[in-house]
């Protein structure tokens, strides 16, 4: 095939027209996202399809809860790798480390705001923080506040640090933009910080695998402890959205390392050996995750489980909701086992449309995991019915396409991969 | 009175635990440079602000966009 | 299992002889009865687990009165994956539990278990006898701690209701309330499909003593009264997340998904707030500095006794009272601007309870004997059981219901009051939201 080509910083400079097209396409997606934050915060959560579970017959949570999981457990998945490869120092995947740090921050971001827009009150945001103190010892939404913050801190410290390391050991030709950015981290940095900085990135890799596996539980928490509605019963939901989370962080990053590769030929930096790496760790994840999800549904099959959870899990599995929650299944069950057998005979183009449909699958289920209970009462009331609204839509596709743009300017400033010398010109 | 010590276990033993493994390692691994590792700190320290300032001022955004006679 | 007089509570000679006594005027197991009162207080002294003491007299219940309607059937907490020896009224050393306390309640949350004990043993069981003796119990025991101590609760009898949905009405007009946001409603429906019988229920909130929307809320907006046990929204702080209403196993809070057309003006055709000037002329009560909702004065007259506006805040200056504001969370609030108005008509009252023309709903303070849910508990025929809703959600509700609760699979049935009815504001604002259908008969 084509000579192999070395990482070469190309991404910062190159502007192309395909670039350019996405760049608009982004922003104008982005735009459109603004004006529905705006007419919905105008207008009021009467803007969107949610509404009171029960005499309203309405879900209390809807798409952006749903679509805040799904962000949350990709950050957390994506901030186990960084952290994992940080902390055993694979440097062979050192770009697989910078992209999914980048990612981890970007979706931490996205969670947190998806968060705000959710509330009835949005500038009342402030209140959480000046009332943390006290009800950070009760309640498990303030416990899942203090876990983005904490993500979103860790993240872009490692980021910072990572690349102080990289640009203390010496980035020729930098451009413009990403010279400001060495300014802004490489304050006071001397050559002789090179093996403590290469420690603390180390020590920070840790501290970001025990954020990811203990604040991973956080949603569990938020769902099991205050345990109202049937079906958001605690003791498996951290369990189920960390394993989410690392399908999904694993798979975006499948994703992303392959479109780059494809686009840019880093066969040296996003090596075969790499993409076998996320082949495996995406098949891994990829049963994991099905077999927490067979856990999930199992005592419904075997009618084990108590009358509410039972209905909802009815409704799930052969009821109202069977199409949507056996298509998220397929949706990750059919990659999984094509990964399984063929393994990654089948290229880097093929694994990463498998990491779409798996993206796809699990934000399926996110939504099914936070609407579904809502719908059905625990007292004789009406099952309720929830069709998310146009606003509802562009804001939850928008932060998609917001997080896609973010990451695509951030490819114009952040060097992913640190190299000594420069390769040609 | 349960469930509030339960919220500080969970934030002391589970939040924080990052923390505490990250702190840890900076300061006392090898090799000991507190020059460097205060700087790291100083950078966490200017993030997490930035970070509530950054709410904050989501939280007036939205006041305005609230209020904006569109 | 003697236990005499372990950790303060009260089996002596003298509590058996004066239980014996009262049990003897009944037609009901004397034994039965005294072992009842003396592990209820067992119970809220937190040395055996509500579902032990549930499981242990269950058999025996039945045995005597035919009918066990303890809310002990249907799913265990266990089976919701609880830690029953940490729930409330557990032993309580370890963490979790499914709602374990509000913060720093533990004092409140073992008293209100007492009263459980008390008010709830002794309905069930049809013997005011027992009640009698655990609640002088409960008294002597609390005389230490507080003299008079307050618990706003209600008695709601289901085999009164008839489902005319006046307290409905009643309860939206007093706290001008959208049509849409239910704090009162009645559930109607058949427990099974060879009945037609229709069943009700009535529900408000239920301002549980360990309310799971208290400790959810995130910025504490969401609280109890420590003096009165009401459970308020503070308008001025909620930010409207819902993690209320998705905490609470009733599902009686409402969103102000959108302002009003017409802003909601909170006031009552009751008797004025107050006569000797603490209110001003626009019935705005002048030691809060910042009148709740402005209104045009001239279209309130005071001098007339019907229309009054009551405050918006409460006597601690919070503002709970009346309708939320747009995005922010409300429900049920036991009428708190009657029970702060300071005038002896209003307190202890409420909307709902005065219209109810069949006496179904009985308002006030569960703490004395004298009140009117504790008296009508005394009052019901001895085979009429009683229950709290849901109550292996270990809520603790303050609404004691005489009457059976409404069983898992019981079915929503449509009543006078249409669906479309409920919704109607909501659909003014979602036009596109497609209308709720009851189940239907074929099905
Ligand atoms: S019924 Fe619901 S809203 Fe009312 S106090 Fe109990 S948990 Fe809170
Ligand atoms: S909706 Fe309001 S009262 Fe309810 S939990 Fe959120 S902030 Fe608290």
């Amino acid at each position: 095939m084509s000579q192999r080509t070395d990482y070469s910083l190309n991404h910062l400079r190159s502007v192309s027209t395909g670039y350019v097209a996405l760049l608009i396409v982004l922003l104008a997606a982005t735009l459109l996202t603004l004006e529905a934050i705006i007419q919905q915060v105008q207008d009021g959560l009467v803007a969107t399809d949610m509404a009171q579970q029960g005499t309203q017959a309405g879900a209390t949570w809807g798409l952006y809860i749903g679509t805040f999981e799904w962000f949350a457990g990709m950050a957390v998945g994506a901030l186990a790798i960084t952290g994992y490869i940080r902390f055993n120092q694979l440097e062979q995947y050192q770009m697989v480390a910078r992209l999914s740090n980048i990612w981890a921050f970007i979706c931490g971001l996205s969670a947190a705001w998806l968060i705000i827009i959710d509330l009835g009150t949005p500038h009342r945001v402030l209140v959480i923080l000046t009332s943390w103190h006290e009800t950070v010892l009760h309640s498990p939404l303030a416990w899942d506040v203090t876990f983005v913050t904490t993500l979103m801190v860790f993240t872009l410290t490692m980021l910072v640090l990572s690349l102080r390391l990289d640009f203390v050991k010496g980035n020729p030709s930098l451009p413009i933009q990403t010279r400001i950015l060495e300014r802004i981290v490489t304050i006071g940095a001397t050559p002789k910080e090179v093996p403590k900085l290469e420690e603390m990135r180390r020590w920070l890799g840790l501290g970001l695998l025990v954020l990811a596996f203990t604040a991973g539980m956080i949603p569990g928490l938020l769902m099991g402890v205050v345990g109202g509605q049937p079906g958001y019963f605690g003791s498996e939901r951290g369990i189920v959205f960390l394993a989410a989370g690392l399908l999904t962080g694993v798979a975006l990053l499948n994703l992303t390392a392959g479109v780059l590769r494809s686009l840019f030929s880093w066969r040296d930096a996003l090596s075969n050996e790499v993409f076998r790496g996320l082949g495996r760790a995406l098949t891994l994840f990829g049963f994991v995750y099905l077999i927490v999800l067979f856990n999930d549904v199992l005592p419904v099959v075997t009618d084990m489980a108590p009358f509410f959870e039972g209905r909802i899990g009815e409704a799930m599995v052969t009821g109202s909701l069977a199409p949507l929650f056996w298509l998220s299944v397929l949706l990750v069950a059919v990659p999984t086992l094509l990964l399984a057998v063929f393994k990654y005979r089948l290229g880097v183009t093929v694994q990463s449309i498998y990491a779409v449909a798996i993206l796809l699958g699990v934000w399926i289920k996110a939504q099914l995991t936070v609407v579904e209970p809502l719908l059905f009462p625990n007292l004789p009331a009406i099952e309720g019915t929830y069709s998310p609204t146009v606003v509802e839509w562009v804001i939850t596709l928008g932060a998609m396409a917001i997080a896609l743009l973010l990451f695509v300017l951030a490819l114009k400033l952040i060097p992913l991969a640190h190299r000594d010398t420069e390769v040609s010109s | 009175m349960v469930l509030s010590s339960l919220g500080i276990v969970v934030l002391l033993l589970i939040i924080l635990m990052p923390v505490y493994v990250t702190f840890g390692g900076w300061l006392f691994s090898e090799p000991r440079d507190f020059r460097t590792a205060g700087i790291g700190l100083v950078y966490m320290g200017v993030i997490a602000v930035a970070m509530i300032g950054a709410t904050a001022g989501l939280g007036v955004a939205f006041w305005v966009i609230a209020n904006l006679p569109l | 299992m003697t236990g005499n007089n372990t950790s303060g509570l009260y089996f002596d000679e003298e509590w058996e002889s004066d239980a014996e006594d009262r049990l003897s005027v009944v037609d009901y197991d004397t034994e039965l009865g005294k072992k009842l009162g003396r592990d209820a207080q067992r119970l809220a002294a937190g040395e055996i687990s509500q579902t032990e003491f549930h499981e242990k007299y269950h058999e025996d219940v039945v045995d005597e009165f035919g009918v066990d309607e303890r809310a002990t059937i249907g799913p265990t907490p266990e089976e919701f994956g609880y830690d029953t020896d940490t729930a409330p009224g557990g032993d309580g050393d370890g963490g979790g539990g499914p709602l374990p306390g509000v913060p720093d309640d533990g004092d409140h949350s073992r008293r209100s278990v007492l009263k459980t004990a008390g008010v709830l043993g002794a309905a069930a069981v049809g013997l005011n006898g027992v009640a009698g003796a655990a609640e002088t119990l409960a008294d002597e025991n609390e005389d230490e701690e507080e003299v008079e101590d307050l618990q706003w609760g209600m008695a709601i009898n289901q085999n009164n209701c008839i489902a005319c949905l006046n307290c409905v009405e009643a309860c939206n007009e007093e706290n001008n309330n959208t049509p849409d946001a239910l704090w009162m409603f009645v559930h109607r429906y058949v427990e099974d499909d060879y009945t037609e019988d229709e069943e009700y229920l009535t529900r408000p909130c239920q301002h549980c003593s360990d309310a799971p929307c208290t400790a959810a809320c995130p910025v504490a907006s969401r609280h109890t009264r420590e003096e009165d046990g009401i459970v308020l929204t503070d308008y001025e702080t909620c930010i409207g997340c819902r993690y209320c209403e998705i905490a609470c196993p009733y599902g009686v809070n409402y969103l102000q998904w959108a302002t009003p057309e017409e802003k909601a003006e909170f006031k009552s055709s009751g008797i004025p707030l107050d006569e000797n000037g603490e209110v001003d002329e626009d019935g705005i009560r002048l030691d809060s500095d910042e009148p709740g909702i402005e209104l045009d004065s001239e279209e309130i007259e005071l001098d007339s006794e019907q229309e009054v506006r009551f405050d918006t805040k409460t006597k601690d200056g919070v503002e709970a009272a009346g309708p939320p504001d747009h995005g922010v969370m409300g429900k049920c609030t036991f009428c708190v601007h009657r029970q702060d108005s300071g005038r002896e008509e209003l307190v202890g009252t409420t909307a709902c309870e005065d219209v109810c023309p069949t006496d179904a709903i009985h308002f006030g303070n569960l703490e004395d004997p004298e009140s009117a849910p504790r008296q009508h508990l005394d009052d019901i025929e001895e085979n009429e059981s009683t229950f709290r809703l849901l109550e292996d959600h270990g809520t603790e509700p303050n609404i004691i219901y005489v009457g059976n609760e409404p069983s898992a699979d019981a079915t929503p049935v449509e009543g006078p009051r249409t669906l479309e009815d409920m919704n109607r504001d909501l659909h003014l604002h979602r036009t596109d939201r497609e209308p709720v259908a009851y189940p239907s008969e074929d099905e």
